[in-house]
């Protein structure tokens, strides 16, 4: 198909001359050139910016004041008390504590410290933020870097238990513990009162009479011990030999009570006495 | 007819940014695109604005190319798109109040000059009064006389469809030139969509 003329002329009229290719070619590498000056310059900038947003974004998080149920320095200790129901406390992010019982909050954000009073206390410590939550109870020192564990405070001492983690127990009497998850352990009353309301409450609960004589035992040799504690200790051990069938021991030691004078407990031994003797001449 | 002569490797080249390599391939693609931006552009449409715009985007865009024995048909198509973009910018001028129509600055050019002939600013605007895809097979098969199967390759569609919009154009063409009275003499000849 032959071509028309116009069309000839056309092509012609708008071929590229080399002036018109000079000129936009001139501008095609002024307009690289400045594309690139300009992506430099905005990588400059984004070198320089980034740190500096960094910088204030972690001052901002910084200023921002971290919720918190601890004390202000100088402040008196935060008691957490709930006697009927579970309640719950957030000591810091890092610390929950879900108690029933009384107790009393000081420390630091880093090393929080609850001195437990009675009942039970769970605490959750979050691991690996350098969290170090310790529990003391009058007979125990519980050290902790992360995990859940409960104490509990009763007549017969502060139990310890791991639901989570490690934990260190230090008790007042005896060896301190490493405990594990699901291990236990309970430190004993440290004072002659707390160690005979500890025989009492074994006895109560129907405990070997070996561990009430254990604790009586461990009761009478504490330096507190004296006076109407001593008496006491030795009435419990005249009613926990006579129930657990050594009635001629307990006659003696009764007898032996009597004669040093009797103590608070005079009538109740002379009543033993009376008891255990008649038993004796049947 | 324009077209494009380049080294076998040379678009990978400039892909990886050798040194030289995007000169090179400006050098190679410039009086092409340049071309197409005259032809496709129409009268209100500045050609040097236009493949200035095309060039820039190859350029700085050409990790976007996915095949190199198809660059030519890529190259056309970003042409095509950003002739579009400035045809729309005429139009948009000519109906917002302040901005002035875009001309080209045609002073003392001895192309410009010679497109100001009578033949060639009538054909430019019969052309620009056609649909789009009639006008680019027009000016591809019987401008830069490629044949039906090389501009089905730069446009990415079947040789019959060429075909028949070549057909359409052609005859639209005519139409719309004998509605001209410069081009008299085309539309009597017998041998173009009769």
């Amino acid at each position: 198909m032959a071509r028309r003329p116009e069309l000839d002329a056309f092509e012609d009229g708008t071929r590229p001359d080399e002036r018109a290719v000079a000129r936009v070619r001139s501008r095609v590498l002024h307009s690289l050139d400045q594309a690139e000056l300009a992506q430099a310059r905005l990588v400059r900038r984004l070198s320089l910016a980034v740190p500096v947003a960094a910088a204030a974004l972690l001052a901002l998080l910084l200023a921002i004041p971290r919720p918190t149920a601890l004390p202000a320095p100088g402040q008196p200790p935060v008691v957490v008390a709930s006697e009927a129901d579970w309640s719950a406390i957030e000591v810091t992010r890092e610390v929950r504590l879900d108690y029933r019982g009384v107790g009393e909050l000081t420390g630091t954000r880093a090393a929080p410290e609850l001195a437990w009073r009675s009942g039970t206390v769970k605490a959750s410590v979050e691991p690996d933020r350098g969290i170090e939550l310790v529990v003391t109870t009058p007979e125990s020192r519980v050290m902790v870097l992360g995990t859940v564990f409960e104490v509990s405070r009763s007549a017969l001492g502060s139990q310890t238990r791991v639901e989570k983690g490690i934990v260190k127990v230090e008790c007042s009497i005896g060896a301190g513990r490493v405990l594990r998850r699901g291990q236990r352990h309970t430190c004993m009353p440290a004072t002659a009162a707390g160690l005979l309301g500890r025989a009492r409450r074994l006895q109560d609960d129907g405990a070997r009479p070996s561990a009430v004589l254990q604790a009586l035992e461990l009761a009478a040799g504490r330096p507190d011990a004296s006076g109407p504690v001593l008496e006491e200790i030795a009435w419990v051990r005249v009613e926990v030999l006579a129930t657990s069938g050594r009635r001629r021991a307990a006659l003696a030691e009764a007898r032996r009570l009597v004669a040093a004078g009797g103590g608070h407990r005079h009538d109740e031994l002379l009543d033993t006495i009376e008891r255990l003797g008649r038993w004796g001449r049947r | 007819m324009a077209t494009l002569d380049l080294a076998p490797d040379l678009v990978s080249a400039a892909r990886e940014d050798r040194p030289g390599a995007r000169d090179r391939l400006l050098d190679a693609s410039l009086p092409l695109v340049l071309a197409w931006c005259r032809r496709m552009g129409g009268p209100k449409v500045d050609a040097e604005d236009a493949a200035h715009d095309v060039l820039v985007i190859v350029l700085t865009r050409m990790e976007g190319l996915r095949r190199d024995d198809r660059f030519e048909s890529w190259l056309y198509g970003i042409t095509r798109r950003v002739l579009a973009a400035h045809r729309r910018r005429a139009w948009v001028r000519r109906w917002v109040p302040g901005i002035p129509p875009e001309a080209a600055d045609r002073r003392a050019d001895p192309c410009r000059e010679a497109e100001r002939s009578e033949t060639v600013a009538e054909v430019h605007d019969l052309l620009d009064r056609m649909p789009a895809r009639q006008r680019e097979v027009l000016v591809l098969c019987e401008v830069e006389d490629r044949t039906d199967a090389e501009a089905a390759l730069l446009l990415g569609i079947p040789v019959g469809t060429v075909k028949s919009r070549l057909r359409s154009a052609r005859t639209r063409f005519r139409s719309l030139a004998r509605r001209s009275d410069g081009l008299v003499a085309f539309c009597q000849a017998p041998s173009w969509g009769q």
